[in-house]
């Protein structure tokens, strides 16, 4: 119990911190933020009036806990760009991104787990050098290379969804799936990759303990060694990995998206840097970082959970 | 002498490595009766942890058996099924290693561990595993032996870890318990109460005991007949206070002398020159010759055939 | 696994110091790891030594640098001009990768992304590593709280995804054909500190590094002369490795807009401009793409090499 009160202190602690960066960063950096959106022909004028009417003119903190406050209560500050509340902007597109990610994620651990398994069995000089190749061809394509290939394989050759035409959830939930299913796969090829090999592996490592030999001098058949002893250690072994791929996932989702054409916070991400609408920017920063952070303490208390021996030690 | 619950003939386990074989133990013969508890004492490397797996068939891939025969409770071991395998381990044959720490499962706790081994064997009842358990625990004399069995592995001690794996191994009341160097990783006084343990099951239930150790100590506790394994052969064997008090094989003289006792005080440790040859290495038909003080020619051309100095006191060396 | 790595850092330390002749005295050497029945420790890529992959790898990346240092003299056509009358045209023997929508040979422009990509890349992790290289020995030597303030910062970094530090960066500081390097620079500085950091750590309180201490060598002499040439391959390997993500993400960022401008042609630009014209024009991410894919798997390959052969 005191581990979990710690462990959140530390989470807001961090996200405090990281709001102050953001803030910083934003507002403080790129100079006269009036002059970035009005321009340099801009007059004197023109950019008093500005600077007054996002209150540029009042103290840093004030400016900050202004931002904070608005932010708690839903008011994340206006695009620049859209001319609307940048909350309004985000309705709809964090589920879409998250929808997303949650499809990465499962195909990556449906498909990463098993495969990985299986193939610490095959030890076939052959098949494991093709598993290596292909392992390595995974890792090593670049996201929105891999995509325009799905595109033009799937999209245009074999029409299985329209390239660049998003189809919502209400209208057509066959349609949403298609247009959702080819950028998960996307997104999820490389981070697959890198899961099979980790089970890889660990398996192997997990095959050659001493307590499968125990297991074994205590008659146990194959299947049971290998589900109830050695997958569960390998798995308990990979969590601190999840992390990690989740992390690959977000990254990989911002520039996947864009290269669908997927109406979510990445490609809402790159069109505001594109245009230099730094509210919106400043806000989807945060709350990808908001997310992350989540992310990594959900991991934490999961390896708590399921590792006794960093369990007691805390 | 009772039946033998384990009879091992002319046992050779060869090594297969980078093309070549080498043999890690070279035709060794021996018995166990039943309720015996025999020890094999040896240096490092001399094959005995090999002759213990080889018995469970846990050896390594590129390590086989390659000939003679193992007998136990009238099975051959070689020539059984892998069902039939896996019915004999951890129901009539057991054994225990050296590492209680690696050899348990981190994850399990213990009271799964031990009771996994009737989930395995036989048709048990929830409650029924769970009394066994408690009784292999108390009988291994675990301090609250309830509390233990929801523990993990690594919140006990290496020696309530080691009596955790002796509950393992007799919770299902086996014909033979083999025990690879059960205390090696011990401090002493843990090590003695081991071995009254191990001794006290013995005399409770009947269960054999087949003791490996490279510690003459070790063996001399419990053991009432001890095998003397040097590089792959045995040399020696009889009962323990026969071949303590006189041995006769120039190596068993050799491993005896160099016990420091309190009489050599002051004198200089006394060791037997040379080293124990790799398994990759030649031999010379009695492995032991190149150190032998006391050789001669015929050790070098044939192996010495077996004689019986007494009773059960067996040798294998030319020199008389 | 890390460990295992570390320790032998030592014995190819020595190795890679002794061919450069850094080093002259001769650090003590730790024994490689192996499992007790004699065979090797890493069972999964133990089918192949370091030395194919680096073959491989050697193989893939230097072509792509030929290419990329050929550009500077001789393409087969000119990058800029456009020539509609032979606009979008699949592969033949005169334009080995077809022509774009605008006429452009698109091998040659191929050839001169890999010069730039390679540029930006090489030039940001070299100097991400230098910068990383004192960060990670002073912090390790040092110790006490810059240690820990700065692990803290580079923990902070380290949890975000990659492309999202670059985008911000980018956004901060105005994006330009500069910008782009640093921002990468920001980008690799956590993970190489890390490691240089984690290496000094392990060397600091090792007995020849004390001894030397001893003997009156100043702290600069002994992090640069005896802690260095240890962690050098494990650092290596981290560079190689680094590159390939660098070269990745500024494709990525020229890809989205961000990164090198038009009209210098980068393969992330090409990309999209072929992305564009996938339908008409489907060869035209032929080439962009696969160089790319051969230049990070090269580099992959260096660095597994690297990493087998000296690590493990």
């Amino acid at each position: 119990m005191q581990y979990f009160v710690r462990k959140t202190g530390i989470l807001l602690l961090t996200l405090f911190v990281i709001s102050v960066v953001t803030f910083w960063l934003f507002h403080i950096v790129p100079g006269d933020p009036a002059a970035m959106m009005l321009g340099t022909s801009a007059s004197e004028k023109q950019l008093k009036d500005l600077r007054e009417e996002l209150g540029l003119d009042r103290p840093l903190t004030e400016q900050y806990t202004d931002w904070i406050g608005g932010a708690v209560h839903g008011d994340l500050g206006t695009s620049i760009n859209y001319k609307k509340p940048v909350a309004e902007l985000l309705k709809g597109k964090l589920s879409i991104t998250l929808i997303l990610g949650a499809m990465a994620l499962a195909l990556v651990i449906l498909i990463g787990i098993p495969l990985g398994v299986f193939t610490a069995g095959r030890r076939h000089v052959y098949s494991e050098q093709l598993l290596n190749i292909l392992n390595i061809f995974g890792i090593s394509i670049p996201g929105f290379f891999l995509s325009i290939l799905l595109i033009w394989i799937f999209g245009l050759l074999l029409h299985f969804f329209t390239p660049g035409r998003f189809i919502t959830w209400e209208r057509d939930p066959v349609g949403f799936f298609r247009s959702m299913i080819f950028p998960a796969i996307a997104i999820a090829i490389p981070q697959t990759c890198i899961l099979c090999k980790y089970i890889r592996t660990a398996v192997v490592d997990e095959v050659r303990a001493d307590y499968v030999r125990t297991a074994r001098s205590k008659g146990s058949t194959k299947n049971r060694i290998l589900y109830v002893h050695v997958l569960k250690n390998a798995i308990v072994s990979v969590v601190p990995l999840i992390g990690m791929i989740v992390s690959g996932i977000f990254s990989g989702s911002i520039v996947i998206e864009q290269v669908f054409g997927i109406p979510g916070i990445g490609r809402l991400l790159i069109a505001s840097v594109t245009s230099r609408d730094y509210p919106t920017v400043q806000t989807l920063v945060m709350y990808i970082a908001i997310l992350i952070l989540i992310v990594n303490f959900v991991v934490d208390i999961l390896i708590q959970i399921l590792d006794p021996r960093i369990r007691i030690a805390k | 002498m009772s039946e033998n619950i384990l009879e091992v003939q002319h046992m050779t386990i060869t090594l297969y490595e980078n093309g070549t074989s080498y043999k890690m133990v070279n035709r060794i013969s021996f018995t166990v009766c039943k309720g015996e508890i025999v020890g094999i004492v040896g240096e490092s490397g001399c094959g005995k942890s090999m002759t213990a797996l080889a018995l469970q068939d846990l050896l390594k891939n590129h390590i086989k058996v390659t000939e003679g025969s193992m007998i136990f409770d009238g099975k051959d071991l070689r020539t059984i099924s892998a069902a039939e395998r896996r019915q004999i381990n951890g129901s009539d044959m057991t054994m225990i290693f050296q590492e209680p720490m690696t050899s348990l499962n981190p994850l399990h706790r213990i009271g799964d561990q031990v009771g996994e081994v009737l989930l395995l064997h036989g048709h048990h009842s929830e409650a029924e595993i769970r009394e066994r358990t408690l009784e292999a625990l108390q009988m291994v004399e675990l301090p609250d032996p309830e509390k233990a069995m929801r523990m993990y592995p690594h919140e006990l001690s290496g020696g309530m870890r080691q009596r955790v794996m002796i509950a393992m191994g007799i919770i299902a009341r086996p014909k033979l318990l083999i025990a690879d160097e059960p205390t090696t990783a011990l401090d002493v006084t843990t090590q003695a109460h081991v071995l009254e343990l191990l001794k006290r099951i013995n005399q409770q239930t009947g269960t054999a005991i087949l003791l490996i150790s490279h510690d003459l100590g070790v063996i001399n506790k419990i053991c009432s007949r001890v095998l003397v394994m040097y590089a792959g052969k045995i040399v020696e064997q009889g009962r323990t206070e026969d071949i303590l008090k006189n041995p006769v094989h120039p190596y068993t003289k050799g491993l005896i002398a160099s016990i420091p006792t309190r009489r050599m005080k002051g004198a200089p440790l006394a060791s037997i020159p040379g080293r124990v040859p790799p398994v990759t290495e030649e031999k010379p038909p009695c492995p032991f010759a190149s150190r032998c003080d006391k050789g001669t020619k015929e050790c070098f051309t044939e192996y010495p055939a077996r004689r019986t100095i007494s009773g059960d006191h067996i040798l294998w060396c030319h020199m008389p | 696994m890390m460990n295992a790595g570390n320790m032998n850092a030592a014995e190819a330390g020595a190795a890679v110091g002794a061919k450069t002749g850094i080093i002259k005295k001769k650090p003590f050497r730790i024994s490689r790891k192996k499992d007790k029945g004699g065979a090797p420790v890493s069972v999964v890529s133990g089918w192949t030594t370091g030395d194919t992959e680096l073959k491989v790898g050697f193989v893939l990346v230097g072509i792509i640098i030929a290419l990329g240092i050929l550009s500077i003299f001789y393409t087969p056509f000119d990058v800029y001009e456009m020539n509609t009358a032979v606009r979008s045209q699949p592969p033949s023997l005169t334009h080995f990768f077809g022509t774009d929508n605008f006429g452009r040979d698109i091998f040659s422009r191929a050839m001169v992304g890999a010069r730039f990509t390679l540029l930006v890349s090489g030039s940001t992790v070299i100097a991400a590593a230098g910068i990383s290289i004192v960060l990670g020995l002073v912090c390790g030597y040092a110790g006490g709280l810059l240690d820990e303030v700065v692990m803290r910062v580079i923990d902070a970094i380290n949890s975000f995804p990659s492309i999202l530090i670059a985008l911000v960066m980018v956004s901060v500081l105005n994006y330009g054909k500069l910008t782009i390097i640093p921002a990468l620079i920001i980008m690799f500085i956590p993970s190489f500190t890390r490691i240089v950091r984690t290496g000094t750590l392990q060397y600091k309180n090792a007995d020849f590094v004390l001894s030397n201490k001893v003997f009156g060598d100043s702290d600069l002499r002994i992090l640069f002369i005896h802690i260095l040439p240890n962690i050098y391959p494990l650092l290596l390997s981290s560079i190689v490795i680094g590159l390939s993500n660098a070269i990745l993400a500024e494709s990525s960022m020229s890809y989205l807009g961000l990164g090198i401008q038009p009209p210098i042609p980068s393969w992330g630009r090409m990309l999209k401009e072929a992305q564009d014209i996938l339908f008409s024009t489907p060869w035209a991410a032929l080439a962009p793409g696969l160089m790319i894919v051969l230049t990070i798997v090269g580099l992959n390959c260096i660095g597994e090499g690297i990493r087998k052969k000296y690590l493990s």
